[in-house]
Order: C-alpha cells, then structure tokens, then sequence
C-alpha cells in the first residue's frame, strides 16, 4: 500500500507543479482563454494538448501491460452513455469554470493562496458534491 | 513561441502525473472524482480513502512550491469576485458531479482513451465557458 500512496502524492504533486507552469492557477489566464470573443488568449489549449500526447501514449502502454504495475485491474469507467445527466452536468460545470476561471484542481492547489474568495470557491464546490450526493442517496 | 512553451511544459506534467497514477495505479487522475468521493461510502475501505487524500496532499504540496516559486501564476494578486467565486464554485461541484468528470477526467483522461462521453463533455463544458466568461463580464 506505501508504494501506492507513494506514487499518488506523486501525481498530485505532478499535477499541481503542471497546474503551475501553465498558468491555469491563474483566473485571469484562464478567463481570457474562454474570452473567445474577446482578448481570446489560445495559449492555454497548449496545454491540454500536451497533456494529451501523455496520456495517449500511456494508454498505449495500458492497452499492453493488462494490469497496472503496483495493482491488480484497472479502474476504467465503462460507463459509455451519452445522457441528460453528462451533457446538462458538463453544462454546468462549464458555466462555473467560466464564471469563476477555476475547476477542481487549480481550485484545491489555491487554497494556499490562503484568499478568503478561494476558499469560497472550494467550500462552495464540495457543498456541490454535498447537494449532488443527497439526490443520490450516497 | 514564448508564449505556449510554458503551457506546453506544463501540460506535459499534467500528462506525466495521470500518466503515472494509471500507469503504477491504475486509478484517474480526476479531480473532480477525487474530491467528491473522499467521504463517501463508495470508498468502502481505507485504502481508497488514503489515496485520494494523498494525491490532494501532493496537489497541495506542489501548490506551495507554485507559490515559493511562480507567484505571479496564482491567484495572489489578482481580484477574485466572491459572489463568482461561491456561484462558481456551486455549480462546478454540482456539474462535475453529474458529468463524473472535469477538464482533467473527461479532458486528459477520457480523450486520450478515445471516450465519446468524454469528447462530448469537453464540446459542453468548453462552449458554456465561453458562455460563462460572456455573463460574468455582464454582470461585473
């Protein structure tokens, strides 16, 4: 299990190093990214992009190995519809990110930020976990 | 050039970090998913528990370094409205939640293994950006 947890500190430690260098801790930045009428700065589609050829390589590797190197079966959705609940929730998330130029992970990476409004943002987020877990009886 | 090597730098870490929670793990790197689900009874024993509140601690980690270092990429000098921020914040907690997925889910995860509800997330959640930047500048 240490080496499990290992390699998830690990990655969050990655991802938020990652979140850093491309700005998207930054409102702003990715404000003016969704601003596509407006100042339209492109830069931050590099980073998906990057990202992607990761991850597409990685699943390649996947697609070989059959079992993940410290686990014994992968944790893939299979969920594969296409419904009200992806398409109105993907909605909704969209809204919020624009509204606020923060999703999760830059989100949770500010809260060292130590800003009152950041910490809004997150308290406001898990009570939109809290609401979402209530109409489904978790 | 300037302007997309640092994006570009840094969505390789992105990918390098989901890469390697899948790879060693076999786990996404969703944030989203990794939030909500910390308290839940979904995580039915204590491994599933500790890793996520590992990999929050290593995004935290990582934040403080971002702060050391790049300060001028965070949030700490910029004006942050807190009315956006609690609206936001509601429905990207709300949304993700219905979606099961955000930009790194359905995003970097979910594209790269080819998920047609991924691509059908990211088409959603990228056109009601634009359409949420358009009202927050209406309202500010």
């Amino acid at each position: 299990m240490i080496k499990k947890l290992f390699i998830s500190f690990l990655s969050g430690f990655l991802f938020s190093i990652g979140l850093g260098i491309s700005e998207m801790t930054n409102p702003d930045k990715v404000k003016n990214f969704l601003d596509i009428f407006g100042k339209w700065e492109i830069d931050l589609a590099f980073v998906m992009g990057s990202g992607l050829i990761l991850t597409f390589i990685s699943y390649k590797i996947v697609n070989k190995i059959k079992k993940p190197i410290f686990e014994n079966t992968f944790s893939i959705p299979n969920n594969k519809k296409i419904d009200y609940k992806l398409v109105g929730g993907s909605a909704l998330f969209g809204l919020g990110w624009g509204i606020s130029g923060f999703c999760p992970g830059p989100a949770i990476t500010s809260i060292v930020t130590f800003k009152y409004e950041v910490i809004l943002f997150v308290l406001s987020m898990f009570f939109g976990f809290f609401i979402f877990n209530r109409t489904q009886n978790i | 050039m300037n302007n997309y090597i640092y994006p570009i730098i840094g969505g390789f870490f992105i990918g390098l970090s989901a890469s390697i929670l899948m790879i060693f793990n076999g786990k996404i790197a969703g944030i989203s998913g990794i939030a909500r689900t910390i308290f839940n009874r979904e995580c039915s024993n204590s491994y599933e528990r500790y890793w996520r509140i590992l990999f929050i601690l290593g995004l935290i980690t990582g934040g403080f370094l971002i702060m050391k270092y790049i300060p001028q990429n965070t949030s700490i000098e910029k004006i942050l409205n807190p009315i956006n921020m609690v609206i936001g914040g509601f429905l990207v907690g709300l949304g993700t939640s219905f979606a099961n997925g955000c930009t790194s889910g359905h995003g970097i995860c979910g594209l790269s293994r080819g998920s047609k509800r991924s691509f059908v997330s990211v088409i959603t959640f990228m056109l009601f950006g634009v359409i949420g930047v358009i009202l927050s500048k209406l309202w500010s």
